[in-house]
C-alpha cells in the first residue's frame, strides 16, 4: 500500500473514531416530550407538562379479558397482589377496598369534618328522632350487623356520602369483589407507578414488572389490555427508538452496498465516508452544544441525511478525471458544488428558526451536517483522493445517453404534469393534519382501547382539563368550593358524567371550621339524643361512640393535605391538589365529558379558573407551528435563492435550475394529496430537504458540460446519488413513526420528480448531430 | 348435606330472635324463606318489622319497611355477606359454598346434625365469631349467629308447603 493510500485509510479511521466519540458524548434523548412543542401561555405550558409528566401521566389502566368471569377475577386478584409486591407502584386498585381497612377507618374517624352531611339541621331533636327510628328498623332487619357496626356510631349518616365521594366517579360493577366493566366480562384495574410519567427508564421497569406479574398470575386464557399515558409514552419511545435504530442500520447497509457495487474499490469507499463521518461529528457536537441533547428522532433523521451529504464526496470523486490535480477538479465542479451546498444548507437552516423544539434541532443538525460534510469534502477528501489517485475510469458517453438526452427536445411536455399538479393543488389544496395524535407512533387502536378502559373505570379523561391556582392549598380549596355549584349543575345537565375535585374530598379549613360550629356541645347533644330516643328501646350507652366522636371532631384541628395519611387516600388526592414552584394547583378532572364546549363555557366565566381543551390546545399549537412553517420555509427558500443568485455565473441558467425544483415541489404536494395523505408539519419539513437534493441534480445538469464524457460522468454520478437517496428515504417511508414516514415519502416522491425534471429541463439541449457525425468523431472524451 | 342438595326449590317459615347490645329488649321477627336453585334466596319479614331481601348470586336487594330498595354487592358488605351466605347455603345444602367461606365442623347423625361454621375470611371474622346450623335429615331447623360485638341471633326454620 502506498503512503498516500495509508494516509487516506488513516483519515477514514480517524473520522470514524471522532464520530464514535461524538456519539458517545452526545446525550441521546428518546423522550417525545423533548421533541414536542410546549404550550403557549405559562399556564397551558404548565398543565401540558402535568398531563405529560404529572401524576395523571403515571396512571396505568388495565383490563383482563378472554376467560370465564371467575378466572378473570382470580387473575385480577393475583395480578394486583403481585403488582403491589413489586414495589414499583404507588397504588394498585382492583376492587372496592375502601370497605374495611385503614383508609375506610380513617375516613370514618374524620367523618364530621369531611362529610358534606355535617350541617346544623342534622343534629336537631326531630332529625335525630327520625334517624333513630330508621336505625331501629335497620337493627331489626337483615342488615343488623351493618347497623350495629356503623349506624350506632353514625346515626346521622355522615359517613356514607363521604365514602361515596372518595370512592370516585367509577361506573364499575363487581364480580367476586373485583371491578368489572359494566357491559362485558372484563376485569379492571388501575395503578399509579412510583416513577413519573416522563421517567422512561422507571416506566420501562414498571412495565416489565407488569408483564412478569401478569405472566405469574394468569388463570385460563386471560389476556391483559393496557392503557394510560405512561404506557403510551413507552410505546412511542419504543417505536421511535426501534425506527431510528433499524433505519440507520438498514440504510447504512443499503448505501454501502450501492456504493461498493459502483466504486468497486474499498479505498474509494472509505474515502467517500470520511467527510460524512466528519460532518456527522460536527452536527452532533453543535446540536448538543445548542440544545443540551440530541433527540433520537433528530439522530435517526441525521443518519439518513448521510445518504444526502454522501452526494458531495460522490460527486467529487465521480467527476474527478484520472491524474487530475485538486485545482483542476475544483475548477470544473467546485463552483457548482459550492452553490449546491449553500442552497441546500440555506434551505435547511430555515427550519432552525422554528419555535417547534424538534424542528429547530433538526434544522441545526441537518444544515451544519451538510456544510461540514461539504467543507470536509473539499479540504480533507480532495487532496487525499488526488494523492491516492482515485478516479473513475475515462469512459466515452454511451449511445443511450445521447438518445436519452435527445428527449430534452420534447421537454415542453414536462410542463404538462407540473401544470396538472398545480391545477390540482389550486382546486383542492392539500388537507393539513390538525391533531398531534395522528403524528403519534402509537397505533390508533391502542388509543381507542385507552379511551374505553378510561370510560369503564371512570378515570378522568385527558380531553379537557380545568384548574384553580392559588398561593396556598387553602386558597385553592376555597376557590374550588365556590365552583362546586357550577360543577354540580354541569353534571346535572349531562355535560359531564362526574367531576372530581379536591375540595369535595378535602374541604377547606374554613368549611371544616363551619362544620365544627354546626356540631352541638357534648352535653347538649347527649340531652337531645336522650329526648329523641324516648320509647325506642335503645340502651343508655348505645350511642357512646357517636357522642365521643362528635366531641372529638368539635375539638380537633381541621385536616389539611399533610394530615391525610393513608396511602390510598393520599394517592387519590395527589393528582387533584399539589404544589409546584411555590404555587398551589387544584385540578378539576371531569370524566365522561359529553359536551366539552359547554364545560368550558361554564367555567370560563368563573373567577380564578383556567380551562384547557387539550385536543384543541394541541391542534391550535400544531396549526400555529404549521402556519409558522410556511414562514421559515419562505426564509429558507429566499436564502437558497440568494445563494443561487450569488453563486451562478450565468443568471440565464436560473429559470432552468428553478423550474425543475419548483415543479418537483408542486408535483410532490399534489401526489401526496392524491394518495389521501394529510400534510403534517413533517411533510412540510421534508420539502427544503427534498429541494436541496433536487438542487444537486438541477445545478449539475445545468452546468456547462463541454464534452461527451463529462456529460456521462455527471449522468452516472447523479444516478448514483439518486439511487442512494431513493434507498435511504424509501426505507424511511416504511417507518412506524409518522414523522419519519412523512419525511421519507415526501423526499422519495420529490427527488424522483426532481431527477426527471432536472434531467429534462435543467440539462442543455444536445447539439444537433447526426449519427454519422458521431461515428466520425475522434477518440471520445477530448 | 347431600340430602339437602337434592331439592330444586325450598319453602320455609322462619322465626328469628335477635339479641342486640344496643337494645334493651330482643327483637323478634318472622316471615318466609324461598330458595331456588342455584343461588336465589328470598326472605320476607312480616310486620311489625317488614322487610324484603332478595339475593341473586352476588347481588343483594334489600328493602326495609317502606324505604327504597338498596342494592348491595356481597363482597362490599362482609358483615351481611357472612350471614346471608350461611342461610342460602343451608337451604341449598351447598357444602362447597360453606367451605369457601367457613371452616366447617359436623357433629351428630342424620336424624340430628349440627354444623359449626367459623369464618375464614378475615373481613367476615371481624364481625362474626361463629355460626351454626342444626337440622334433621334433609331439613335445616336452626341457624344461629354469634357476633364479635356480643350481638347474636337464632333463626328457627320450619318447612312450609309450596307457595306460601
Amino acid at each position: 500500500m502506498k503512503a498516500s493510500q495509508v494516509r487516506l485509510a488513516s483519515a477514514f479511521v480517524l473520522a470514524a473514531l471522532l464520530a464514535a466519540l461524538a456519539l458517545a458524548l452526545a446525550h441521546l434523548s428518546a423522550d417525545i416530550a423533548d421533541f414536542l412543542p410546549e404550550g403557549r401561555s405559562e399556564g397551558a405550558r404548565f398543565m401540558l407538562d402535568q398531563v405529560r409528566q404529572g401524576p395523571v401521566a403515571s396512571l396505568m389502566l388495565f383490563g383482563i379479558e378472554g376467560a370465564a368471569p371467575g378466572d378473570l377475577a382470580a387473575t385480577s386478584r393475583a395480578f394486583a397482589d403481585k403488582l403491589r409486591a413489586s414495589g414499583q407502584f404507588r397504588f394498585v386498585e382492583n376492587g372496592a377496598r375502601l370497605i374495611g381497612g385503614e383508609a375506610a377507618d380513617f375516613l370514618f374517624r374524620q367523618r364530621y369534618l369531611l362529610s358534606p352531611a355535617t350541617r346544623p339541621e342534622a343534629f336537631t331533636e326531630p332529625a335525630l328522632r327520625a334517624d333513630l327510628m330508621a336505625l331501629l328498623a335497620a337493627l331489626a332487619s337483615s342488615a343488623a350487623p351493618l347497623a350495629a357496626e356503623f349506624g350506632l356510631a353514625d346515626p346521622t349518616g355522615a359517613a356514607p356520602p363521604l365514602l361515596a365521594l372518595w370512592s370516585g366517579p367509577s361506573r364499575v360493577r363487581e364480580v367476586d369483589g373485583v371491578w368489572f366493566a359494566p357491559a362485558r366480562d372484563r376485569a379492571l384495574l388501575i395503578a399509579r407507578t412510583k416513577a413519573g410519567g416522563a421517567d422512561l427508564a422507571g416506566q420501562r421497569s414498571a412495565s416489565r414488572a407488569v408483564a412478569a406479574a401478569f405472566a405469574a398470575s394468569r388463570h385460563g386464557s386471560a389476556r391483559l389490555l393496557t392503557g394510560g399515558p405512561a404506557f403510551f409514552a413507552l410505546e412511542a419511545e419504543r417505536a421511535i427508538r426501534g425506527d431510528a435504530e433499524t433505519m440507520s442500520f438498514a440504510s447504512g447497509i443499503l448505501v454501502l452496498a450501492i456504493l461498493a457495487v459502483w466504486l468497486k474499490n474499498p479505498l474509494a469507499l472509505a474515502a467517500v465516508f470520511t467527510p460524512v463521518l466528519l460532518g456527522m461529528t460536527v452536527a452532533l457536537w453543535l446540536t448538543t452544544l445548542l440544545f443540551g441533547h440530541v433527540h433520537a428522532l433528530t439522530f435517526g433523521f441525521g443518519m439518513t441525511m448521510l445518504g444526502v451529504s454522501l452526494d458531495y464526496p460522490v460527486l467529487w470523486i465521480g467527476h474527478r478525471r484520472p491524474g487530475e490535480a485538486v485545482a483542476a477538479t475544483s475548477g470544473r465542479i467546485g463552483r457548482t458544488l459550492a452553490v449546491t451546498v449553500a442552497g441546500a444548507a440555506a434551505g435547511l437552516a430555515g427550519m432552525g428558526a422554528s419555535a417547534f423544539p424538534g424542528l429547530a434541532e433538526l434544522g441545526v443538525f441537518a444544515a451544519s451536517g451538510v456544510l461540514a460534510t461539504a467543507l470536509a469534502t473539499r479540504l480533507v477528501l480532495a487532496p487525499l483522493v488526488a494523492a491516492a489517485a482515485i478516479a473513475p475510469a475515462e469512459r466515452p458517453a454511451p449511445l443511450w445517453l445521447d438518445r436519452l438526452e435527445g428527449m430534452r427536445r420534447y421537454r415542453a411536455v414536462a410542463a404538462l404534469p407540473i401544470l396538472l399538479a398545480a391545477a390540482t393543488l389550486f382546486i383542492a389544496p392539500p388537507a393539513l393534519v390538525g391533531d398531534l395524535a395522528e403524528l403519534s407512533p402509537v397505533p390508533k387502536a391502542a388509543g381507542d382501547l385507552d379511551g374505553e378502559l378510561r370510560a369503564e373505570l371512570g378515570a378522568p379523561e385527558v380531553t379537557v382539563l380545568a384548574w384553580v391556582e392559588g398561593h396556598d392549598a387553602e386558597t385553592v380549596l376555597q376557590r374550588e368550593e365556590a365552583l362546586l355549584p357550577r360543577l354540580d349543575a354541569l353534571t346535572a345537565r349531562g355535560a359531564s358524567a362526574a367531576v372530581d375535585v379536591a375540595a369535595r374530598l378535602l374541604p377547606s379549613v374554613a368549611t371544616q371550621r363551619a362544620r365544627q360550629a354546626a356540631l352541638p356541645a357534648p352535653d347538649e347533644l347527649a340531652a337531645r339524643l336522650a329526648r329523641a330516643g324516648v320509647g325506642l328501646g335503645f340502651r343508655d350507652d348505645a350511642f357512646a361512640r357517636f357522642l365521643a366522636d362528635v366531641a372529638a371532631a368539635r375539638a380537633a384541628p381541621p385536616l389539611t393535605l399533610a394530615g391525610i395519611t393513608p396511602d390510598l387516600l393520599a394517592a387519590r388526592l395527589a393528582p387533584l391538589l399539589f404544589s409546584e414552584n411555590g404555587r398551589w394547583f387544584g385540578v378539576i378532572a371531569p370524566s365522561g365529558v359529553a359536551d366539552p364546549a359547554s364545560f368550558r363555557a361554564a367555567l370560563a366565566s368563573a373567577p380564578h379558573v383556567h380551562v384547557l381543551l387539550i385536543a384543541a390546545e394541541m391542534s391550535d399549537l400544531v396549526e400555529s407551528y404549521t402556519r409558522q412553517a410556511w414562514r421559515w420555509l419562505g426564509l429558507g427558500a429566499a436564502s437558497a435563492l440568494l445563494a443561487l443568485l450569488v453563486g451562478l455565473r450565468d443568471l440565464r441558467a436560473l429559470p432552468r435550475v428553478l423550474a425543475p425544483i419548483l415543479g418537483a415541489v408542486v408535483v410532490t404536494l399534489a401526489l401526496l394529496g392524491a394518495l389521501g395523505i394529510h400534510l403534517s408539519l413533517f411533510h412540510i419539513v421534508a420539502l427544503p430537504l427534498m429541494a436541496g437534493i433536487g438542487l444537486d441534480y438541477a445545478l449539475f445538469f445545468a452546468r456547462r458540460q463541454p464534452s461527451g464524457d463529462e456529460r456521462a460522468r455527471t449522468f452516472r454520478t447523479l444516478i448514483l446519488c439518486h439511487a442512494m437517496t431513493l434507498a435511504t428515504f424509501g426505507l424511511l417511508a416504511l417507518c412506524r413513526t409518522p414523522l419519519l414516514r412523512g419525511i421519507g415519502l415526501t423526499v422519495v416522491i420529490g427527488v424522483a420528480a426532481a431527477m426527471l425534471l432536472s434531467f429534462l429541463i435543467a440539462g442543455r439541449l444536445p447539439v444537433r448531430s447526426t449519427p454519422a457525425c458521431r461515428h466520425r468523431s475522434p477518440a471520445p472524451g477530448r | 348435606m347431600a340430602d339437602l342438595a337434592a331439592v330444586p326449590t325450598r319453602y320455609a317459615r322462619f322465626h328469628e330472635i335477635k339479641t342486640l347490645r344496643a337494645l334493651a329488649q330482643p327483637v323478634e321477627t318472622s316471615g318466609t324463606l324461598v330458595w331456588r336453585r342455584p343461588d336465589h334466596l328470598e326472605k320476607r319479614t312480616l310486620p311489625p318489622h317488614p322487610e324484603r331481601l332478595v339475593l341473586d348470586g352476588e347481588t343483594l336487594r334489600l328493602a326495609i319497611g317502606d324505604q327504597p330498595v338498596r342494592e348491595i354487592t356481597l363482597s362490599a358488605a362482609p358483615p351481611i355477606a357472612a350471614l346471608v351466605e350461611a342461610i342460602r347455603a343451608a337451604l341449598a345444602g351447598d357444602l362447597d359454598s360453606l367451605q369457601r367461606h367457613y371452616s366447617v365442623g359436623l357433629e351428630g347423625d342424620r336424624a340430628a346434625w349440627r354444623l359449626t361454621l367459623v369464618p375464614t375470611d378475615p373481613e367476615a371474622a371481624r364481625f362474626l365469631r361463629v355460626a351454626y346450623i342444626e337440622g334433621s335429615g334433609p331439613d335445616p331447623r336452626v341457624i344461629g349467629f354469634r357476633q364479635t360485638n356480643g350481638d347474636s341471633s337464632v333463626m328457627e326454620i320450619a318447612p312450609a308447603p309450596a307457595k306460601p
